[in-house]
C-alpha cells in the first residue's frame, strides 16, 4: 500500500511498489496526462513534480514516492488555467501535443524560482523535454509570455 | 504511394439521418473512456461531413489524422468558411475510417491540398440549401438572399432567419449537384491565422491520444518480436512471464507471409492488468529465433552494395539527348557522391493499439493510425471478416512522421484481443519503435556533370540506389520506382540538355517505409549539393548559378510525381517560376551576398515537392569544441493559397527541427540483422538547448490550388547546413549526418 498525496488529494494506491510511478498514474489511476516517452529518463515527457521539484515519473518508484505530494499536469490549476498553461495556448504552441504535458511541468518548476529566465536558464531548465514535432522556439517565448503573466505584480 | 479512386459525388452524396458519424473522445469531456456514443439525432445533414443538430449547432467531420500538423485547425474552417458558419456553433468529431469520406489516407503532405475543393463544396452544398429554405420561407427569389454569420439574410426588409430556423426545411430539398462556392475575396477563415482547436485540452492533460484509451476490462500487452527482418520463432518458452505479478497470458503472433508487409512480425505478446506487469513480463519470456537470411545485413557492407550498384548504370527514368556522350566530351568534370543513412521516425508516441474483438466477432479499435480506411481494410482481412464488421476510431497522433501509416502494430493488438477476448491496449516501448521501425531506408547517389563554357552542365548524369518502399506491395522490388525518383529527381527544374536520371538496384534486408518528405529528404541532399559543387567548379555564387540553370521560366508536366488517382488536382506541374520566386525570396529576406558578422557561414538549398516550392538559408556560427551551433533558418515557402497561415509558419518551425535533427545527428546502423540503436540516448533528437535562436518562413502569397506544407520544408534543411559548413571550412560534407563528418573532419585536420 502507497500513499501519496496527488493533485492535493490523499491517495492509497495497491501496486507493487516496484512499478514506475508513470504507470500507476495512468493505469492504477487513469492520471493519462503524463506520457509515456522512452522510459529511461531520456524525453522528460513523463515530467510531475514531487514535493515540488520536477522528476521522470518512468524513474521514479512507487516506493519512492510513499508520503511526498505528487503533481501532474491535471493538478497545475485548481481552477481555470494556469499561465504557463495561458502561454502555451496563447503561443500557440503545441502541434501534435504530446510531450506538452512534460513541458509545461518542467517549466512551472522554472518559474517558481526565476521571475526572469535568460535563454540559457530556459534551454538549461527545459534541455531534458524533447519535442519531434521541433515547438522548441515557441516554448522559448511561451515561458517569458508565462514569466511576465506570473510576476508582473512584482515588477510593477 | 498508396492511392484509392475518389469520386466528387461520393462527397456530395446525401447519405440521410443518422448516417452513423460518432463522436470520438479526442477532446470532448466524458468522452474518454467506455465505448463512443452516437451524436443526437440529427436535423439536417446534407453530407458526410455536414450535420446540423436541432439548435442550429454544426457538426463538422474531420476525415483525416491529426498528428500535428493542423488538419483539425484547417480543414473544419474550409467547411465552415463556405458554410458561413459561426465557428462558436461548430462541433467537430473525428470520423471512423469509412470510404464514404473519400480518401483518408493521411500522408503525402496532402490533405489541405486533396480536401480544399471537396470541402469547401460540403460546406457551400449545406449554405445554398439553408438560402434556398430562407427564400422559400419568404416568398422571395433565390438571388435576394444571402448567408452570413450562421443565419440568412434579406438585404432589401432586413429580415434574418437563423439557421436553426430553416434546418427544417433545407433537409426537404436536394442538395445541388454543383454548389455555388464563394469568391476568395470574401473568405472569413481560409487565409486567416488560426490556433489549434485542440490547444486547451492538450495543455490540461486531457487530450486523448492512443496511449490514453481506457476501456472497461481493458488489459495490456507488449510483445516480444522479431530482431531481425523477418526472423521466425524455433521454439518459446513463457513460464517466467506466467510468473511476473500481473501477467495473465501470452500469446503467439503468427508470421503471416499471405499478408502485405503491414503484417506484424512474428512475436510473443504477453498479457497484463497494467503497462508496466506486460513489460516486465515481456522481458522474461525465452525466444530462440531463427534469424533467417536477413541476419546478414550489416550497415557498412550494405553501404557498398549500394555504392557498387551506382557504379553501374541503372534503370533510365528520364534521359534527353545523350549524357554519356556529352560527359565524355570537352570542359570541367564534376564528379560526386552522396550517403544518406538509415533513420526513424520516433513520434513522441510509440506505436500503440487498443483493440476488441468482441463476442459476435466484431472488432472495434481505437486506434493512432494514419489511415483509418487502411486499417480497416488489413484488419478485416487479418480477422477474415467483412470491413463494415470493423470499426476504426482514431485517437490524436501523439506524431506519425510516415510511421503510423505502417498498422503491424495494430494487427498485433487485434491478433491479441481476438485471442484473449477482451479489449487489448498493445504498447510499444520506445525500444520497440526504433528496433521495429520502418525505417527511412539508406541512400547513395552519384552524380557526374560536364560544365560548358558558360559553367552550365551541358551533361548531367545522376545514380540513385535505395529500396523501394513498393516492397510492401510488389514482394521481389529491388530498385527504386518511377514515383520515387519522382520525388526530387525527374522533377527538378533544371534546363539540362544532356540528361540521365538513373534508378539503381538495392535489395531489401530489414522493413522500410515511409519518413516525412520520403525520398526528397535524400534527393533534396544531393541535388542542392551537387549544384553548388557545379557552381564551385564554375566559380560562379551558388544562388546565381541556380537562376542561370533554371533558365527561361517554364512550366512542365511533373515527371512521375505521385499524385492519388481520381483526384481533379490541377496543380501537377513543376513551375520554374515559381521554384524561381521562392529562391528569391529566401535570399532577399537573408540579404544574400552581404558580409556576415565575423565566424558567421552559411548555405541555401531549394527544392519543390508534393507540388510546392521551399528554399532555405541556414546560418552558423563554429564553436570552440570542433562542433558548430545553427544560429538561423530563413524558409520561403510557396504552397499555394494557405488556409491557416499560423500553420503553415508552425510546419516551417516543425520541419526545421526535424530536417536539422536528420542532418545533424540522424543515423540508425544494423549489425548481423539487428538495429544497434534502441532509444534517445544512441538515437539523438535535437534538443531545446540545440535549436536556432530563430526561425523564420516567409510566406508566397498565391493564389494556385493549395499544395503540401507538412513535408516541403524538410528536405532543404541538410544541403544548406552542409553548404554552410563547406562556406566554413573549404570542404564539401557529403554524408549525412553532419555533425560527425564534421568533428571527424575537424580531428583529422588537428
Amino acid at each position: 500500500m502507497v500513499k501519496i498525496i496527488l493533485n492535493g488529494v490523499a491517495t492509497e494506491l495497491e501496486a507493487e511498489g516496484e512499478m514506475p510511478l508513470l504507470w500507476a498514474l495512468r493505469d492504477e489511476l487513469g492520471l493519462t496526462g503524463t506520457k509515456y516517452g522512452c522510459g529511461i529518463g531520456a524525453c522528460g515527457a513523463c515530467t510531475v513534480h514531487l514535493d515540488g521539484n520536477p522528476v521522470r515519473a518512468c524513474l521514479t518508484s512507487l516506493d519512492a514516492v510513499d508520503g511526498k505530494q505528487i503533481t501532474t499536469i491535471e493538478g497545475l490549476a485548481r481552477d481555470g488555467l494556469h499561465p504557463v498553461q495561458e502561454a502555451w495556448i496563447e503561443e500557440n504552441v503545441p502541434q501534435c501535443g504530446y510531450c506538452q504535458s512534460g513541458q509545461i511541468m518542467s517549466a512551472v518548476a522554472l518559474l517558481k524560482g526565476n521571475a526572469d529566465p535568460s535563454d540559457a536558464d530556459i534551454d538549461a531548465a527545459m534541455s531534458g523535454n524533447l519535442c519531434r514535432c521541433g515547438t522548441y522556439l515557441r516554448i522559448r517565448k511561451a515561458i517569458r509570455v508565462a514569466a511576465r503573466a506570473m510576476y508582473s505584480h512584482e515588477r510593477a | 504511394m498508396n492511392v484509392r479512386k475518389l469520386s466528387r459525388r461520393d462527397f456530395l452524396k446525401a447519405t440521410g439521418a443518422s448516417s452513423g458519424i460518432l463522436v470520438l473522445g479526442v477532446c470532448v469531456p466524458g468522452m474518454r473512456s467506455g465505448p463512443l456514443a452516437a451524436t443526437p439525432s440529427t436535423a439536417f445533414e446534407p453530407n458526410v461531413f455536414v450535420a446540423f443538430q436541432p439548435d442550429g449547432s454544426v457538426t463538422i467531420t474531420v476525415s483525416r489524422a491529426e498528428m500535428g500538423q493542423g488538419v483539425r485547425t484547417a480543414l473544419p474552417r474550409i467547411v465552415a468558411d463556405e458554410l458561413e458558419a459561426d465557428l462558436a456553433r461548430v462541433k467537430l468529431v473525428q470520423a471512423v475510417g469509412d470510404p464514404k469520406y473519400g480518401d483518408q489516407n493521411t500522408d503525402g503532405s496532402q490533405s489541405v491540398r486533396l480536401m480544399y475543393t471537396p470541402l469547401r463544396e460540403a460546406g457551400a452544398a449545406a449554405r445554398n440549401m439553408l438560402e434556398q429554405a430562407a427564400a422559400l420561407s419568404w416568398g422571395v427569389p433565390l438571388e435576394q438572399v444571402h448567408a452570413r454569420h450562421h443565419g440568412v439574410e434579406h438585404a432589401t426588409t432586413g429580415r434574418r432567419l437563423d439557421y436553426a430556423e430553416l434546418l427544417e426545411k433545407a433537409a426537404t430539398l436536394s442538395v445541388p449537384e454543383n454548389p455555388e462556392l464563394k469568391p476568395a475575396s470574401e473568405y472569413r477563415y481560409i487565409g486567416k491565422p488560426a490556433r489549434g482547436v485542440d490547444n486547451e485540452a492538450i495543455v490540461t492533460g486531457k487530450a486523448s491520444y492512443g496511449i490514453d484509451v481506457r476501456l472497461p476490462g481493458m488489459k495490456y500487452a507488449c510483445v516480444a518480436r522479431a530482431p531481425v527482418f523477418d526472423a521466425r520463432i524455433r521454439a518459446y518458452k513463457i513460464e517466467a512471464a506466467l510468473a511476473v505479478p500481473g501477467v495473465i497470458a501470452c500469446c503467439h503472433i503468427p508470421f503471416s507471409p499471405h499478408l502485405r508487409n503491414m503484417r506484424p512480425e512474428e512475436g510473443v505478446a504477453v498479457v497484463a492488468d497494467s503497462s508496466w506487469a506486460a513489460m516486465h513480463g515481456r522481458d522474461a519470456l525465452q525466444i530462440d529465433w531463427d534469424l533467417g537470411k536477413n541476419a546478414n545485413y550489416n550497415t557498412a557492407d550494405y553501404r557498398e552494395t549500394l555504392k557498387a550498384s551506382v557504379a553501374k548504370p541503372g534503370k533510365a527514368h528520364l534521359a534527353r539527348g545523350d549524357a554519356s556522350a556529352a560527359l565524355a566530351g570537352e570542359g570541367i568534370l564534376v564528379e560526386a557522391m552522396y550517403e544518406t543513412p538509415m533513420l526513424a521516425h520516433a513520434p513522441m508516441e510509440p506505436p500503440v493499439a487498443t483493440a476488441w474483438v468482441k463476442d459476435n466477432g466484431d472488432c472495434e479499435l481505437w486506434v493512432p493510425a494514419q489511415d483509418s480506411q487502411d486499417t480497416r481494410s488489413q484488419v478485416a482481412e487479418w480477422l477474415e471478416i467483412d470491413p463494415s464488421r470493423v470499426r476504426v476510431n482514431i485517437t490524436l497522433l501523439g506524431g506519425g512522421f510516415g510511421r503510423k501509416s505502417q498498422i503491424d502494430f495494430v494487427l498485433e493488438a487485434v491478433e491479441v484481443s481476438r485471442q484473449v477476448k477482451a479489449p487489448v491496449k498493445l504498447q510499444w516501448t520506445r525500444e520497440d519503435d526504433i528496433r521495429n521501425c520502418y525505417f527511412h531506408a539508406e541512400a547513395v547517389q552519384s552524380m557526374h556533370a560536364r560544365l560548358g563554357e558558360d559553367g552550365l552542365p551541358s551533361a548531367w548524369l545522376m545514380r540513385s540506389a535505395y529500396p523501394s518502399i513498393d516492397w510492401l506491395y510488389e514482394p521481389g522490388q529491388d530498385e527504386p520506382r518511377p514515383w520515387e525518383v519522382g520525388m526530387g529527381l525527374t522533377n527538378m527544374p533544371f534546363d539540362v540538355p544532356n540528361l540521365s536520371v538513373e534508378g539503381c538496384k538495392a535489395p531489401i534486408p530489414i522493413r522500410i517505409g515511409w519518413l516525412r518528405s520520403v525520398c526528397n529528404v535524400w534527393h533534396g541532399f544531393a541535388i542542392n549539393s551537387f549544384v553548388d559543387e557545379m557552381a564551385e567548379a564554375a566559380g560562379q555564387d551558388p544562388a546565381q548559378y541556380r537562376l542561370k540553370l533554371l533558365g527561361e521560366d517554364r512550366i512542365f508536366p511533373a515527371p512521375n510525381e505521385p499524385q492519388p488517382a481520381g483526384y481533379d488536382f490541377n496543380g501537377t506541374t513543376v513551375d520554374t517560376g515559381r521554384y524561381r520566386r521562392v529562391l528569391e525570396l529566401a535570399l532577399s529576406k537573408t540579404d544574400w551576398g552581404k558580409p556576415l558578422p565575423e565566424g558567421h557561414f552559411r548555405g541555401l538549398a531549394v527544392h519543390n515537392s508534393f507540388y510546392s516550392y521551399t528554399a532555405t538559408v541556414v546560418e552558423i556560427t563554429l564553436d570552440d569544441n570542433d562542433g558548430f551551433k545553427v544560429i538561423s533558418v530563413d524558409t520561403a515557402v510557396d504552397c499555394g493559397r494557405v488556409v491557416n497561415p499560423e500553420g503553415v509558419q508552425q510546419q516551417v518551425e516543425g520541419s526545421a527541427i526535424f530536417g536539422l535533427t536528420l542532418a545533424m545527428y540522424g543515423e540508425l546502423t544494423a549489425r548481423e540483422g539487428k538495429v544497434e540503436q534502441s532509444n534517445f540516448h544512441n538515437y539523438r533528437i535535437m534538443r531545446i538547448n540545440e535549436a536556432p535562436a530563430k526561425i523564420r518562413a516567409h510566406i508566397v502569397d498565391s493564389d494556385h490550388p493549395p499544395s503540401g506544407v507538412g513535408e516541403p520544408p524538410t528536405p532543404i534543411i541538410a544541403p544548406a547546413l552542409a553548404a554552410a559548413l563547406h562556406a566554413a571550412s573549404g570542404q564539401r560534407f557529403r554524408k549525412l549526418p553532419l555533425l560527425k563528418a564534421w568533428q571527424d573532419w575537424r580531428k583529422a585536420q588537428g
